[in-house]
């Protein structure tokens, strides 16, 4: 599996680390209940398709990355930066 | 006040020849990272080229006017090599000195190219990887700053305490490519 820096451009699996789900960047508000609370730390889907998570490039340029990518296929769909996403 | 000996990250390691590459520790210089704080990137650029002569590097770029260089350190990171940090930038981002962190060795040679590339999973090819350009990539398991500066020649740094794994592994792999070349 290689994925494609924004920064680095395309490099091996072995410069990244996986975080885990894209919607830990989705932080409920402090006033937003047990529910919203519960479903944003404990709760995932387990989808058999296209996914969305957390990675670090760790041993290149140290930015974190949200990457879209199919379970299935194991095809990446895109490689951002987290940034870009707040920017956004 | 005590005068205390500055010791370089090799300890005085002499240069080696092995095979067509050169291997040798380059020290001494002073190093400053600049991390820009958010929103002010083309101001920060504006003080820098006031200053220097360049402004901020680009992913995987290189900079240089005289003696000073900037080089390309990381996700908005960048490494000011031999220049005292100009103080019009202290409020556009973190200035943190850095000299002594790092262990730099230079590779120069014909050799220099397929040494480095049995050590890092990039594309060390002249097209693709051309002088000026610097790249943050793997070098066997260590976290290296790899810069080409001239078609023959690449600057590795390290942090310091990789020092000696990073002279063993580029020793080794010279060591290696030399036999390979010697074999009839
Ligand atoms: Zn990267």
């Amino acid at each position: 599996m290689r994925l494609t820096c924004p920064n680095c451009g395309e490099r091996d699996i072995r410069e990244f680390t996986y975080q885990g789900a894209a919607s830990m960047l989705d932080r409920p508000d402090p006033e937003a209940g047990p529910e919203a609370w519960h479903a944003y730390l404990h709760l995932r889907d387990n989808p058999a398709g296209v996914t969305r998570d957390l990675w670090h490039h760790g041993c290149g340029c140290g930015a974190w990355l949200v990457v879209t990518r199919d379970t299935v296929t194991h095809a990446v769909h895109a490689v951002e930066l987290v940034e870009a996403r707040d920017a956004g | 006040m005590v005068e205390l000996k500055a010791k370089s990250a090799l300890g005085g390691q002499s240069a080696v020849q092995i095979g067509a590459v050169r291997l040798q520790e380059v020290e001494g210089s002073k190093l400053s990272a600049i991390a820009p704080f958010a929103g002010v990137d083309a101001k920060l650029s504006e003080a820098m080229e006031l200053a220097y002569g360049f402004g901020f590097p680009e992913p995987g770029q290189v900079l240089q006017k005289g003696q000073a260089r900037c080089v390309w350190f990381g996700h908005r990171q960048a490494l000011l090599i031999a220049a005292t940090p100009d103080e019009t930038l202290a409020e556009l981002a973190l200035i943190t000195d850095q000299s002594d962190a790092w262990c730099s060795v230079s590779a120069v040679g014909a050799a220099a190219e397929d040494v480095l590339a049995r050590l890092c999973p990039v594309d060390l090819h002249l097209r693709a990887f051309p002088v000026g350009h610097t790249a943050r990539c793997p070098l066997g398991h260590i976290n290296v700053s790899l810069t080409r500066v001239a078609a023959d020649g690449f600057e590795i740094m390290a942090f310091r305490s990789m020092a000696a794994s990073l002279w063993h592994e580029v020793t080794a792999a010279a060591e290696l490519v030399a036999a390979r070349a010697a074999l009839p």
